[in-house]
Formats: structure tokens, C-alpha cells, sequence
């Protein structure tokens, strides 16, 4: 910067400054001093986009709170609802279950003052087997008749506190005593081989019996364990063969994949209680 | 300081031309400028602004209701007529002239302008800028007349003769 130009420089700064020491001086007719007007009108500015600035912070931060609350509300809300569904699927599987339990002591009314409910909690069906739990304070035995919607599903083999396994009588190693409905005709009801899943087969069968396709079976009580008179299963197919027997099929009447509750017959004494079961 | 307190006489000057039992157009003479035109047109250093600055600060405490203005104005026109005389190369009287009447022209208009925001313009008027303008512009021209008389001089070769 050439001397001309910093002394020019530093003369319009001198400007200033004496035109701010006249200001300095006078008052305005409101008897107000003119520097303090000048003063507040440079600050004006300053001031409204210093305001501006802070409400702009102000209701950013104003806003964020406010979204961060929503989406914490939001989560909240969707945390609720996601409990309110899942206990609208728990409350109507209960209700379900509630169904199930009044079908089944429709199906068993002479047995079910004692009878002991329970809610099935785990199936395997290809092993043929059926967890269940009972109230607290009830203890289920072994060799306990388990039955579900339908009819029979199988009897106890293991219980442990609260959980029970259950076999279902499609297992190959189960059996139950069977008859007609009109106990003409008896036989013993055993689990089919892998290769028929879910078929019952009717063993011992004489090959003089009147029993047609679609003919009820319903527990004898010969084995001790189940009750006389429940559904087990209907016949299916009926061919002889080259045994004595005849090779009688039956469908169970229990459905273990869809039995929500069972009830635990564990009360029942002598081979042949006065059942009158519902067909 | 012989400088200082040739300032301090015209300034004392100026105010003796504006009491009440002098013309009024006398006051329309403003006297200092001179002060202002003469540094450049005699190529004397360069810190003249400054000076035009005291010179309209003590014109302001004297003359003026508001400290301030005077000296803007003042240093304002010694800045302007710094930085134009150089471009001249005349340095007659009629130069002073000119030079006189653009520092008294720029005094007025400036002082003018730095009243305005303070809400203390009067308002220019042509006809007494004018006559202030001319006056200044003659008293300016008359200094310069008399510098470039140099009696100085003519004294000594007048008493030299003599003496011969």
C-alpha cells in the first residue's frame, strides 16, 4: 500500500472517528443522543439476526427434542402394540384352548370333575411324542390316558414337575384296547409302521367281526390306562388277509398337531367305570 | 510553530469577521483556507492532512456548535486539493485562485455533508456558496499574489541598493 493511499486511509478513519465524536454531541429532538440512535441502528441488525438466529436454534433443537420424543413415543407405541398383539395371539389361543377344554369335558362328563388339564407346548409329531404342562400343585403319573379334542392321544410316559411327555397313540410302540362303539368287536389299537404316519392300526380283529369302513372306535378300558368309551378313531379300511385277523386301518380321532390342551384321566379306577362318552 | 500561530491569527481573523459590526459578507470569507492550498502549491511536506485536521478542529471549537465536522471537512479538502495540485503545473497566482475556490468549495460542501446525519444541515444555498466560494477563491489569490511579489527578497536587493 503506496503512503498516498495509507494516509487517505487513515484520514477517512480520523472521519469517522470525529463524525462519531459530533454524534457524540448533539441530541436528537427527543432528546435523545445521536450516537446512541446510531449505535442501537448498527446493533439493530446485529440484534434481530442474532434473535433470529437463536429462535432458529431454539426450534431446531426444540424440533429435534420433540422428534427424538416421537420416535421414543413411536418405539414405546410400537413396543405396546407389538404386546397387545401378542397377547391378542396368547389370549385367543387361550380362548382356543377354552373351546377345546369345553369340547373335551362335553366328551368325557363323568371323568371331568377329576381330570387334570393341560397345555400342550411341544409336539413331534415323527416321534410321536407330546410335551404338555399342568397347573402348579398337580402331579401327573405315568401311564396316565391323555386325551385331546376327538378323543384319545396317547398316555403318559414321563413326568417331571409341571411337564408331562406324552406318546401318542400313533407311535409304533403304543397300543390301547379298543371296541365298537357297541363293544362287539374288540381289538388293540397300535401305532402304524413309518410308512403310514398317523394311521392307527386295529390288531386282533376276527374275521368273522362286523365292522364296516367309517365304524367308531372308542377305548375298552382292557388296558388299564384308558378310560372305556372314549373316541380313538374310525375305520378306514377293512381287508383279510391271508392271517386270521383282519387288516383293519383306522384314523385317529385326536388331532396331535392342532390339540392345544389335553386332560390327564388319572382318577379313573377299576378296568370299567360307568362311561358314557359322546359319540 | 510560526505556522501554528499564523493559523491561530486567521482564525482569530475569521471570528473578528463575523462580529455583528462587520459586513455580513465577510463572514463568507473563509480565511484558513489558505492553509490548505498553500503546502501543495509551495511543495512543503506532506503532512498538511494532518494540520487541516487541527486547524478545522480548532475552526469547530471556535467556529462551530459540534466538534467534528470542521475537521473532516478541512482535512477533507487539504486531502482533495493534495492530491489534484500535483497534476497542475502552474503556480501563479491564478493557480492559488482556483485552488482557493476548490478548497472553499469543498469545505463547505463536505462540512455540509458531515452536519447531515447529525440532523444539523442547514441547507446550501447557491448564492452564499458562491460568494463564499469567490471570496475565499480572491483571498486565496491575493496570498498567492503576495508570495509570488517574494518581498522578502525585493527588501534585502532594495536596502542592498541603498546601501551601495
Amino acid at each position: 500500500m503506496t503512503d498516498r493511499r495509507l494516509l487517505i486511509l487513515r484520514t477517512a478513519l480520523l472521519w469517522i472517528l470525529l463524525e462519531l465524536i459530533a454524534a457524540a454531541q448533539v441530541r436528537s429532538p427527543a432528546g435523545e443522543l445521536v450516537l446512541w440512535r446510531w449505535i442501537r441502528a448498527a446493533v439493530a441488525p446485529v440484534l434481530y439476526v442474532g434473535d433470529a438466529v437463536g429462535s432458529f436454534v431454539a426450534g431446531t433443537i426444540t424440533g429435534v427434542s420433540d422428534a427424538t420424543s416421537l420416535v421414543v413415543e413411536n418405539n414405546r407405541l410400537l413396543t405396546q402394540l407389538e404386546t397387545s398383539r401378542a397377547m391378542n395371539l396368547l389370549m385367543r389361543d387361550d380362548m382356543m384352548a377354552r373351546d377345546e377344554i369345553e369340547a373335551l369335558i362335553a366328551l368325557i362328563p363323568q371323568l371331568a370333575a377329576s381330570a387334570v388339564p393341560g397345555r400342550t407346548t411341544h409336539r413331534d409329531l415323527s416321534r410321536g411324542r407330546l410335551v404338555a404342562v399342568v397347573a402348579p400343585g398337580h402331579r401327573i403319573r405315568s401311564d396316565t390316558s391323555a386325551v385331546a379334542t376327538g378323543g384319545v392321544i396317547g398316555r403318559v410316559i414321563r413326568s417331571e414337575g409341571r411337564r408331562c411327555w406324552i406318546e401318542i397313540i400313533t407311535h409304533p410302540a403304543a397300543a390301547v384296547a379298543v371296541q365298537t362303539r357297541d363293544g362287539t368287536v374288540q381289538g388293540l389299537a397300535v401305532g402304524s409302521d413309518p410308512g403310514e404316519p398317523g394311521i392307527l392300526e386295529i390288531r386282533y380283529v376276527p374275521r368273522q367281526a362286523r365292522l364296516l369302513r367309517g365304524d367308531e372306535i372308542v377305548t375298552s378300558g382292557a388296558d388299564g390306562i384308558h378310560p372305556p368309551g372314549i373316541p380313538v378313531g374310525r375305520v378306514i379300511t377293512v381287508r383279510e388277509s391271508d392271517r386270521p385277523f383282519l387288516d383293519v386301518r383306522a384314523e385317529p380321532a385326536a388331532q396331535p398337531a392342532t390339540a392345544r390342551v389335553v386332560l390327564f384321566l388319572d382318577d379313573w379306577t377299576g378296568p370299567h367305570p360307568p362311561v358314557t362318552g359322546r359319540p | 510553530m510560526k505556522t501554528a500561530l499564523l493559523a491561530a491569527a486567521t482564525l482569530s481573523a475569521q471570528a473578528a469577521l463575523g462580529l455583528p459590526s462587520s459586513p455580513s459578507w465577510m463572514a463568507a470569507v473563509l480565511l484558513p483556507v489558505v492553509f490548505i492550498t498553500a503546502p501543495p502549491l509551495l511543495r512543503s511536506e506532506r503532512r498538511w492532512p494532518h494540520f487541516a485536521l487541527l486547524l478545522g478542529l480548532a475552526w469547530d471549537l471556535m467556529l462551530e456548535p459540534v466538534v467534528g465536522p470542521g475537521a473532516i471537512a478541512w482535512s477533507a479538502a487539504a486531502v482533495a486539493i493534495g492530491l489534484v495540485v500535483p497534476l497542475v503545473a502552474d503556480r501563479s497566482p491564478r493557480a492559488w485562485l482556483v485552488f482557493g475556490a476548490l478548497g472553499a468549495a469543498l469545505v463547505i460542501v463536505v462540512r455540509e455533508a458531515a452536519l447531515l446525519p447529525l440532523g444539523l444541515a442547514g441547507g446550501l444555498s447557491w448564492r452564499s456558496t458562491a460568494v463564499s466560494v469567490s471570496l475565499t477563491a480572491l483571498w486565496c489569490c491575493l496570498v498567492g499574489w503576495i508570495i509570488a511579489l517574494d518581498l522578502p527578497s525585493r527588501w534585502l536587493r532594495f536596502r542592498s541598493r541603498k546601501l551601495r
